[in-house]
């Protein structure tokens, strides 16, 4: 039973017209058919480009904390695949945009590590610089402490 | 031939370009840095810190190099940097951990340093405060030596003061002991009496009182002490001559006081007279005045005539004078008789002036009969004036 057919049955019933119904499902899920791959090709660009910005905005907060410019490097080098993979969107060329804004996940974490070891280290070094300085003042203070042992005994003495 | 040579060229120009195409792309330089980072010598720290990272990093380098291999470029570089970022991503947790150990290290040593600073400024606050004792104690020392010190200079000082005012007081007295001396000696008339002990004296004294003046206590002492006894021993000398003098010149203004006196007496005469070194002032009563012809008893009536010498005699002034009372006869008649008579009649006026109160002791009676006829007896008038007692003031 072709459309028509059906559609001319339900007329004369003085129902609704089943033919109609089911060409306007059938066009419903032809149309429905064709349009999901176009959402989801416009959902992934979309994703793609919140995931882009994302990073961006982790690469500025990073930038930020870099005080030191310890991972200048690294962070030039993440905007570089950053402008890339917006590039790379642009040609709607999602999985190597994927491979790259996948890369620059794992160099944001690195660069948290780094950022986070290059304060550690520098604590470290102020650390350091403070046992140094203690122990200056130590070494002062047992200087001090042996002369004022020569001292008291030259006072022992004469009193 | 020729079909021969060029089917042996194409064969090897097809060769090599079979082998062209075939060859190894040059590797990436993504590759080359992860096969260094690979060989870090802390990767055996970043595969037992971070296993997983580590393991994806080999399979990224083992992806690269087989996508070089196969010439596939763009992934072998990718998973070149994936696995350089996975290594670098354990080397710095190495990092952090290393970082981390030297942190704890450096606060433990920063406790350990400050533990024992804390000790040693301990010790050192202790040796200070005993330090700070034993300076206040050796300053204290120091103080009492130097308060000590000026306690024995100042104590010396009053002692030198004391003993130099001592000294000046005594210079002071011994100097005004010469000159009481002196003083002393002058009222004795030194200057007249002991004129060489005396100006010595002075002289003496003179030097005594210079060397005060230039503060030489000890020979002023001296001084003052050689004048005294030159003063004194001047004093002595002069003495009795000053005395006599003075005795014999009071005794002369007395006797001149006398004298004027015993010559205003009524029925009296007064005489002065000198016999040795003795001076005499003779108040004569003539012998009928008081006695009647040869008796020795005063006539009754008679006696008034002594009432004023004996006053005279007990007057003040002139007690010191003894007195004798000499009776005179003329010089007719046996010498025997006339001393008797003379005696007896001198005793008669004796001892009418004791009665009328003159002190006995300063008195004694003689006769000396006829001697020392005072007028000439050859004459009645004359032999009356013989006749007569005598009250005779004696002094020198």
């Amino acid at each position: 039973m072709n459309m028509a057919t059906q559609r001319n049955r339900a007329t004369k019933r003085g129902q609704p017209n089943e033919g109609m119904m089911t060409r306007y499902t059938t066009m419903f899920l032809f149309l429905a058919v064709l349009a999901v791959p176009v959402m989801a090709r416009a959902g992934e660009a979309d994703d793609l480009q919140r995931q882009i910005d994302y990073l961006k905005q982790t690469t500025n907060d990073l930038e930020r904390q870099d005080d030191q410019k310890a991972v200048a490097t690294e962070i030039a080098m993440m905007r570089s695949w950053l402008d890339n993979a917006w590039t790379l969107r642009s040609q709607e060329k999602y999985e190597e945009v994927r491979i790259v804004l996948d890369r620059c996940e794992a160099q944001a974490n690195m660069v948290r590590q780094l950022l986070t070891a290059s304060e550690l280290a520098a604590q470290a070094d102020a650390k350091e610089k403070e046992v140094k300085r203690a122990r200056g003042q130590l070494d002062r203070t047992k200087k001090a402490l042996e002369n004022a042992k020569i001292q008291k005994a030259r006072l022992e003495g004469r009193v | 031939m020729i079909r021969i040579v060029q089917v042996c060229l194409l064969a090897v120009f097809a060769a090599g370009l079979l082998s062209v195409g075939c060859a190894t792309p040059p590797k990436p330089r993504e590759l080359d840095a992860l096969e260094r980072l690979r060989a870090n010598p802390d990767m055996p720290a970043a595969r037992k810190r971070a296993p997983d990272l580590c393991k994806k990093a080999d399979g990224e380098l083992a992806t690269a190099t087989k996508k070089w291999q196969s010439n596939d470029l763009g992934e072998s570089v990718n998973s070149a940097l994936l696995g350089q970022i996975f290594f670098r991503h354990a080397l710095a947790l190495v990092d952090q951990d290393k970082s981390n150990v030297r942190i704890a290290d450096a606060e433990d040593a920063l406790s350990s340093a400050a533990e024992e600073r804390q000790k040693v400024q301990k010790d050192l606050d202790d040796t200070n405060e005993k330090i700070g004792l034993l300076q206040k104690q050796t300053q204290m020392t120091v103080e009492m030596k130097e308060l000590q010190a000026q306690r024995d200079a100042d104590k010396k000082a009053d002692e030198d003061k004391l003993a130099q005012e001592k000294l000046q007081a005594e210079t002071a007295a011994k100097v005004a002991e010469a000159e009481v001396a002196i003083k002393t000696a002058e009222t004795v008339n030194a200057p007249k009496y002991a004129p060489e002990l005396y100006k010595s004296a002075v002289q003496i004294l003179d030097k005594a009182q210079g060397e005060v003046q230039s503060k030489q206590m000890q020979q002023a002492q001296s001084s003052a002490a050689i004048a005294k006894k030159t003063a004194d021993d001047a004093f002595a000398a002069a003495k009795p001559s000053y005395d006599r003098d003075s005795q014999a010149e009071e005794n002369h203004k007395k006797a001149d006081a006398l004298f004027a006196a015993a010559s205003a007496l009524p029925g009296v005469t007064a005489r002065r007279d000198v016999r040795g070194s003795l001076q005499r002032i003779i108040v004569a009563v003539p012998a009928d005045r008081l006695f009647v012809k040869k008796q020795t008893v005063i006539a009754p009536g008679k006696d008034m005539v002594l009432d004023p010498i004996a006053e005279l005699i007990k007057k003040k002034d002139f007690q010191n004078f003894p007195v004798q009372v000499v009776g005179y006869t003329d010089s007719r008649g046996g010498e025997t008789s006339n001393l008797a008579l003379s005696g007896a009649r001198a005793q008669s006026v004796f001892n009418a002036l004791v009665t009328r109160g003159v002190d006995v002791r300063r008195m004694m009676a003689s006769g000396q009969g006829g001697a020392e006829p005072i007028a000439d007896g050859r004459t009645a008038a004359g032999r009356a004036s013989n006749h007569r007692v005598e009250i005779v003031f004696l002094y020198q």
